[in-house]
C-alpha cells in the first residue's frame, strides 16, 4: 500500500456536522468528532477508489489499519454504507471512547419481545427474513 | 396494496371460467386442481406465477417473477404449498400476540427515528419467514432421501450430522433429521469442499439463515477484475478454496 497522502478532508467542522446528521437520540455523541472523509475523494487521491466503501472487508481492514496508523489524530472513518443506499455512516476507532456517553438512551437485547413488532416491520421493509 | 375494477377480455373471460370449473371440481374432491390452458394464460410470461387466493372477504391476487428461468409445475405446486402453508399455519397466532408493549417514551422515540410498528394489516417478514420454512422444510430431504442421492447409509449420514464430526448441514424437524438440497450440485453430488464449511457453522444457527448465507453473493468473495461477488455455494463450485468459506462461515 502506497503512503497516505494528507487527508484533504479533515474539516472537523464540517465533520461534525455530518456526524450530527447521523446522530440520533438512541447515542447522542458528547463531542465533536475528527473523522476521515471516504465519501469524497479522499480514497481516489489516496490511491484507492470508493471500493473500499464497499469492497471485500480484509481490504477496508488494512486501509483502516493504514490510515489509523498514518493520522493519530483521526478518530473514525465516515464512509458510505452498501447495506444502507450508500448512506454516509461512521466507523469509531477506540481514540472516540470518550465522546460516547456511558449509556445509549434506548437500550433493550434484539430478542426482547418489546422490539419483536418493529424488528417485524423493519425486516419486512428490508426484504429481511425474521424467524 | 393495490386494488380496483378491471376490465376483462374475451381470452380473460373464457379463461376464468376454466378456472371457475376448477375450483368447483377442487372443492369437491379436496384435492388441489389442475387446470391445464393448451394456449398459456394471456399476459402471463414463462417465469410469471399468479397466485390467487379465494375467501369469503374477497380475493387477493400476487404476481412473482422468477428472474431468468421458466417454471416448472413443481414450481407451481410448492408455490400452491406455500399458500396453503399460510392460511393453514400463519393465522393461528399473530405475532401481536407474541409481542410486549413498550414504554411510552421508548415507544415515541423508536417512532421519531423511523422505527415504527407494522401495518397490522399487512403480512410481515415474521410471518413470510415462517411460509419460505415451511416451504424449505418441504423440499429438504429426509435421511433415506438423502442415503439414496449419496449412496450412504443412514447411519453414516447420522454420523456426519453429528457434533462429533459434522461435514453434512441438516436440522431436526421434531425428531428426525432434514437434509436441505442446497448442499447438493445439479448431478445429485455434495458441493465440492462443503465439508470443511459445514463444521464452521453454529449448531444453533436457523436453517433458512445458512441456507440464505450459502445462496447469496457474498461481500468478501469476489471474482475476477471487476470484483463480482459470488455466493459461497458458487464459489466451492467453481473450485475456490474451501478454506476461505470456512473462515467466513463463523459470521452465520
Amino acid at each position: 500500500m502506497a503512503k497516505l497522502p494528507e487527508p484533504p478532508d479533515l474539516l472537523p467542522a464540517r465533520v461534525q456536522t455530518a456526524i450530527l446528521d447521523l446522530g440520533t437520540p438512541l447515542c447522542r455523541i458528547r463531542r465533536a468528532l475528527v473523522l476521515l472523509d471516504l465519501t469524497g475523494t479522499w480514497p481516489t487521491a489516496a490511491g484507492a477508489s470508493m471500493a473500499i466503501n464497499s469492497g471485500p472487508r480484509p481490504r477496508a481492514r488494512r486501509w483502516s489499519q493504514a490510515i489509523y496508523a498514518a493520522y493519530p489524530s483521526v478518530e473514525g472513518l465516515l464512509y458510505c454504507s452498501s447495506m444502507h443506499a450508500n448512506q454516509p455512516a461512521a466507523a469509531l476507532f477506540e481514540r472516540a471512547q470518550s465522546a460516547i456517553p456511558p449509556a445509549p438512551a434506548f437500550h433493550r437485547a434484539l430478542a426482547d419481545p418489546g422490539l419483536l413488532l418493529r424488528l417485524d416491520a423493519a425486516a419486512t421493509l428490508l426484504g429481511y427474513q425474521l424467524p | 396494496m393495490v386494488t380496483g375494477t378491471v376490465q376483462l377480455s374475451d381470452d380473460l373471460r373464457r379463461v376464468l371460467g376454466k378456472l371457475e370449473r376448477t375450483l368447483a371440481k377442487a372443492a369437491r374432491q379436496e384435492e388441489p386442481g389442475w387446470l391445464q390452458l393448451t394456449r398459456g394464460l394471456p399476459g402471463i410470461d414463462g417465469d410469471e406465477v399468479f397466485v390467487l387466493v379465494l375467501g369469503s372477504q374477497g380475493t387477493v391476487v400476487s404476481r412473482t417473477r422468477m428472474t431468468g428461468r421458466k417454471l416448472s409445475l413443481r414450481d407451481l405446486k410448492l408455490r400452491l404449498a406455500g399458500a396453503e402453508a399460510a392460511v393453514r399455519r400463519v393465522a393461528d397466532t399473530s405475532l401481536g400476540d407474541r409481542g410486549a408493549q413498550l414504554a411510552g417514551n421508548e415507544a415515541s422515540l423508536l417512532d421519531s427515528l423511523g422505527f415504527p410498528e407494522p401495518d397490522p394489516g399487512e403480512v410481515g417478514a415474521n410471518e413470510r419467514t415462517r411460509i419460505d420454512f415451511d416451504l424449505f422444510l418441504r423440499d429438504s430431504l429426509t435421511l433415506e432421501q438423502a442415503g439414496k442421492r449419496l449412496h450412504l447409509s443412514t447411519g453414516r449420514l447420522r454420523q456426519r450430522l453429528g457434533p462429533r464430526s459434522r461435514t453434512l448441514y441438516g436440522f431436526k424437524e421434531g425428531r428426525a433429521w432434514r437434509i436441505p438440497r442446497f448442499q447438493l450440485d445439479r448431478r445429485g453430488h455434495l458441493v465440492r469442499g462443503i465439508d470443511q464449511v459445514v463444521p464452521r457453522i453454529r449448531p444453533d444457527a436457523h436453517p433458512l439463515a445458512v441456507a440464505r448465507w450459502f445462496s447469496f453473493p457474498h461481500q468478501d468473495l469476489v471474482v475476477g477484475a471487476g470484483e463480482d461477488p459470488v455466493s459461497p455455494l458458487a464459489w466451492l463450485a467453481a473450485g475456490g478454496n474451501p478454506g476461505t468459506v470456512a473462515e467466513l462461515a463463523q459470521e452465520i
